[in-house]
């Protein structure tokens, strides 16, 4: 009969029926003693009605614990299943929250064809087919882990929710977010469906699903209102796993250009539990085949990084993608990434001391850094790929749109800035462009402090200089700090440590500011250290201040190339980098994405062909910049994708972008949860495990629907009172 | 937790004026007669018809002599008119002896609180015919009885007889069981000469004892009247709460929820009254219901009133 309670603590109520009775027991022994003659008449009266007397007072003392039984039952909350024999009387409703894994380990192909995700359908489909829209009936579709995670209002007419599974839910996305999903029904859906609340959970009962504890979460459901759990477990007939996938895609270096060879590298895991030998995987650039790597052997639930050394000579967005040979999960056999590959770094070097003399300037030095073969005049030269413009103080106070198409500033012993200049270089910075500063003797700390601090352009208040120009007093040299910092992490090798052993005479003093990081210190011969490189970010963009000149006025670093060079060129690209996270999203997330110009229309487009147009997108603008949001397109198909941004500038050629959807590759360890575990991450809730049921109508959960007797069991107590008041008064009456 | 009426016993003074005749009552008794049905055989000349035929003003027949009749009785004027001798009956007058039973059962104390019981009031209805019957210088006798005819005063005319009379009944309390037959019976062969008996009960017991003994009575030619006293309570059960019943007679005991008994109670006792009505009916038995919510002197007012009219005997 499957009988379910919402308050199962007042069935205990159930016991005041014997109140009833205690109270006739306790008034037969309150009577009064009246000796009376005419006995005789009275045992005859009685012999004659001493049967219909007993039958009335039975019937009233039985309709009265009845009252007592239904009132009690009624605040227990009692629900039954739909198959039950009492169903009829639940009046029909049942409110049926379905909560649908869609992760990517739904997508394991079954024996018999199809997949898990198709099981879960297609017994959700049927689930809702056996509920009735007459009946008052209510279903809530939840999908843990995706964009939309409510693809039909709460609480559903049963023909609303089949009409929205006919749309299409939501594809696998990344990993099923239970304990999202069961919050969501605590914080939405239970205020709004205060009922007996019967879950049921579609999974294939991934281990990985069940990471934390939600029996708390689903004991604060159902203590308000009582209501049922039951798991229906969609890949109980499955075998072991095999599964092997991509892990991840990467490239070694910091920055893509053209015609410069990268490293891309792929890091394949083994979900199984044996060692898998023979293995082969390719990598492909823009959908072409670069490379198949034969024999990769991966360890039992361990991983192998393949990787594959690519040159790029078209700048521009690209793929590189990495693909094993399809096996049970297509969702991780291959993974992209997505590469914006540059034809050169553009910097702008602001100099704050010009000087016909190159090597007299502030950046002098610099120049040299970023580009060492600048003046040899021949082609078989490699260029650095940095490409620097020299300006003074008061040209670049002078210049406006034009500093958004650097990719990055170096101020270089610059005085002070003037407060519009100083405005306009934040307004840069934050729409992504990276700033890098150097201190020197015209550095005028009180200028810096007001003008660039106060904008968020300083990530360290710069104090007066340290020590001695002449080199009389002491000086101190580089230290990388604990742990080093990803762009400096070349000199974290201690075969390269003793690069950074060099003078350094002068310096000012910095203290970082609240969010800044110190990248590396100053140290003298008795261990002081005082800030030398701090970083922070403003915005999308990353400022960092170097606490002495880029000449060698203060500093023996520029006039040592082995360390000047690699220093200079590992602090910009560190800056330039572009995050690759921005256009590689995880499976289901929307990219958020810096573009130039004002974007008026967007077009994205999918590995499947298929195109979404989006107009009048949303952005924030930043100068010339826009910081572009395609919250409402989320990007739920796996692999690569392109962006094409349209601008209202008509002589701006439309920018196109590369993109990549990354599956989450957990979700290739399909190990599922065993029984103990289940119970211990639902502990103090009542489930049921269910297996999905093939064919059939009504759905595996069919049995479970529970609806609830209340109001009928409030019916019945009005009928009930309701005959023993009628009772009681013709009975009074009849006497 | 039973609630039990509260019973004590009352000083003798008093019970000998809750059962005596209220002066009250007797003044408006006082031109009422107990009229006879039929003849009585009386121990003096008196005002009562009597089946012997002697010295009387009350003319019954003529018939002619015959030898050996008295000449006293000889009607001379009819001699004289017509020349045949002829003899004048008269019809012989005599005295009324009323014989006043009271049932001094153990039922006949209801209700036991204190108040008036049923035998109480059966005192007083006696006292007040026996009032009436030796203001009228007829004799009364008492009989008192339960399951045997426990006490039985000889019948006499002297005002002083009532004092007897009321002692009698003074002294006895009610207790025992009732036996209508056998006490009517006895009582039957106690008196030789037809008079009047009046019953004083609450006839509680077989209805079959009760017509074996009105037959008794009624087969010596007695004018038999049966006053039935019966109490409010007995006629109405006015109990409203779970009331255990105890047997007055017997340990019979009974615990009913009162309301939920009374109209089936109410049925079988009305039943049996008419059955008692009809029993009486049939052998010619005066029965007049003596309803202790009424006052005594309107009961025995309609009752011997209406006993007069129906006999056409003197009021």
């Amino acid at each position: 009969m499957n009988l379910a309670f919402g308050n199962s603590m007042l069935l205990w109520g159930m016991g005041l029926a014997a109140v009833p009775i205690v109270i006739h027991l306790f008034n037969r022994r309150r009577f009064v003693v009246q000796p009376f003659a005419a006995m005789a008449f009275l045992q005859q009266a009685f012999a004659s009605r001493r049967r219909r007397v007993r039958m009335e007072n039975l019937l009233l003392l039985l309709l009265r614990c009845l009252v007592v039984l239904l009132a009690a039952l009624a605040m227990a909350l009692p629900s039954v299943s739909s198959g039950s024999p009492l169903a009829m009387f639940s009046g029909g409703r049942r409110d049926v929250v379905l909560i649908i894994d869609r992760s990517g380990s739904t997508e394991r192909r079954l024996p018999g064809g199809g997949s898990i995700g198709e099981r879960a359908l297609d017994q959700v489909r049927r689930r809702i087919s056996g509920l009735s829209d007459e009946q008052g009936d209510a279903v809530t579709l939840i999908i843990p882990g995706s964009a939309d995670h409510l693809p039909a209002p709460i609480g559903a007419t049963p023909s609303v929710a089949l009409a929205a599974l006919d749309r299409g839910l939501p594809p696998s996305e990344g990993v099923a977010d239970l304990v999202q999903a069961v919050r969501l029904v605590r914080d939405r859906v239970r205020p709004v469906r205060p009922g007996q609340l019967d879950i049921e959970l579609y999974t294939d009962l991934q281990e990985l699903s069940w990471r934390e504890h939600v029996g708390q979460l689903f004991r604060e459901i159902f203590d308000d209102g009582g209501g049922s759990l039951r798991i229906i477990d969609l890949a109980a007939d499955i075998q072991k796993t095999n599964n092997l996938g991509v892990e991840s895609v990467s490239v070694a270096e910091s920055l893509v250009l053209a015609s410069r060879p990268i490293t891309v590298l792929a890091v394949v895991r083994n979900h199984s539990g044996s060692t898998r030998l023979g293995v082969v995987g390719s990598f492909s650039l823009d959908g072409e085949l670069k490379r198949t790597i034969q024999d990769i052997e991966i360890p039992p639930r361990g991983s192998t990084v393949v990787s594959m050394r690519l040159r790029i000579d078209t700048p521009g967005p690209h793929h590189v993608t990495f693909a094993l040979e399809p096996d049970e999960l297509t969702f991780d056999d291959a993974r992209s990434l997505a590469l914006s590959v540059r034809d050169q770094i553009d910097v702008l070097l602001v100099d704050g001391m010009y000087s016909p003399s190159r090597l007299d300037r502030s950046t002098g030095y610099l120049e040299l850094a970023l580009d060492p073969s600048a003046g040899m005049g021949s082609d078989d030269v490699l260029t650095s790929g940095f490409a620097a413009e020299v300006v003074d103080t008061r040209t670049f106070e002078g210049l406006d749109r034009e500093l958004f198409e650097y990719d990055a500033i170096v101020l270089a012993d610059v005085g002070g800035l003037g407060a519009e200049t100083a405005e306009r270089l934040a307004q840069v910075v934050k729409s992504g462009t990276p700033l890098l500063i150097f201190t020197g003797p015209s550095v005028v700390p009180l200028l810096y402090a007001e003008e660039l601090a106060t904008r968020g352009l300083l990530p360290a208040t710069v104090g007066a200089p340290q020590g001695d120009e002449a080199g009389e007093a002491d000086y101190v040299s580089l230290v990388l700090a604990d742990p080093p910092p990803p762009s400096l992490k070349m000199f974290a090798d201690p075969r390269l440590a003793v690069l950074l052993q060099v003078p350094v005479l002068r310096w000012n003093e910095l203290v970082p500011l609240d969010g800044a990081r110190v990248m590396a210190w100053f140290a003298d011969a008795l261990g002081n250290t005082t800030p030398a490189i701090v970083e922070s970010e403003l915005g999308l963009g990353r400022v960092v201040l170097v606490g002495t000149t880029a000449n060698d006025e203060w500093s023996l670093l520029p006039r040592h190339p082995a360390t000047w060079v690699p220093l200079v060129h590992e602090l910009l690209s560190g800056l330039i980098r572009v995050d690759p996270g921005m256009h590689n999203v995880p499976l289901g997330q929307s990219p958020t994405l810096v573009v130039d110009g004002v974007p008026i229309r967007a077009r994205l487009e999918l590995s499947s062909g298929a195109m979404e147009v989006i107009s009048a997108p949303d952005y924030e603008p930043m100068g010339e910049r826009s910081l572009l949001s395609l919250a409402a397109t989320p990007l739920i198909e796996p692999g690569p994708a392109f962006l094409t941004v349209e601008t209202g500038d008509s002589a701006r050629i439309p920018e196109r972008l590369a993109l990549a959807a990354l599956p989450d590759f957990r979700e290739g360890d399909l190990r599922r949860i065993d029984t103990m575990a289940l119970a211990e991450r639902l502990q103090g809730v009542d489930f049921v495990v269910g297996e999905a049921v093939a064919g059939g109508t009504g759905g595996p959960g069919g049995d479970s629907g529970n609806g609830s007797l209340f109001r009928a069991l409030l019916w019945a107590l009005l009928v009930v009172a309701c005959g023993e008041s009628l009772l009681a008064r013709f009975v009074g009456g009849s006497r | 937790m039973a609630d039990s009426p509260r019973s004590s016993a009352p000083p003798r003074a008093d019970i000998a004026a809750r059962r005596g005749l209220d002066p009250k009552v007797a003044d408006r008794l006082s031109r009422l007669s107990l009229a006879v049905g039929g003849t009585v055989e009386g121990f003096l000349t008196g005002r009562h018809r009597s089946p012997h035929r002697g010295v009387s003003v009350e003319f019954v027949e003529r018939r002619p002599y015959v030898q050996g009749d008295d000449l006293r009785h000889l009607d001379w004027k009819a001699w004289a008119r017509s020349d045949r001798l002829s003899i004048k009956r008269y019809e012989e007058e005599t005295n009324l002896a009323a014989t006043i039973v009271v049932d001094a059962s153990a039922s006949m104390a209801y209700p036991p609180s204190g108040d008036l019981c049923k035998y109480d009031f059966a005192c007083q209805a006696a006292m007040a015919l026996a009032h009436i019957v030796l203001r009228e210088r007829d004799g009364a006798s008492l009989a008192l009885f339960d399951h045997v005819l426990d006490r039985v005063l000889p019948a006499s005319t002297s005002p002083l007889h009532e004092e007897v009379l009321a002692r009698a009944l003074v002294e006895r309390d009610p207790a025992g069981e009732t036996d209508l037959a056998a006490v009517l019976g006895q009582l039957t062969e106690r008196i030789s000469k037809p008079g009047v008996v009046v019953v004083l009960s609450d006839l509680f017991g077989e209805l079959e004892s009760l017509e074996r003994g009105l037959g008794f009575l009624r087969t010596r030619n007695h004018d038999v009247v049966v006053l039935h006293v019966l109490h409010h309570d007995e006629l109405t059960f006015p109990f409203d709460r779970l009331t255990r019943f105890e047997g007055m007679e017997d340990e019979s005991r009974l615990l009913v929820d009162a309301p939920s008994l009374r109209q089936s109670y109410c049925e079988v006792l009305d039943a049996w009254r008419a059955d008692v009505r009809r029993a009486c009916h049939v052998r010619d038995v005066d029965y007049h219901l003596l309803d202790m919510a009424e006052p005594l002197s309107r009961s025995l007012t309609e009752f011997l009133g209406a006993r007069v009219g129906r006999l056409g005997g003197r009021p």
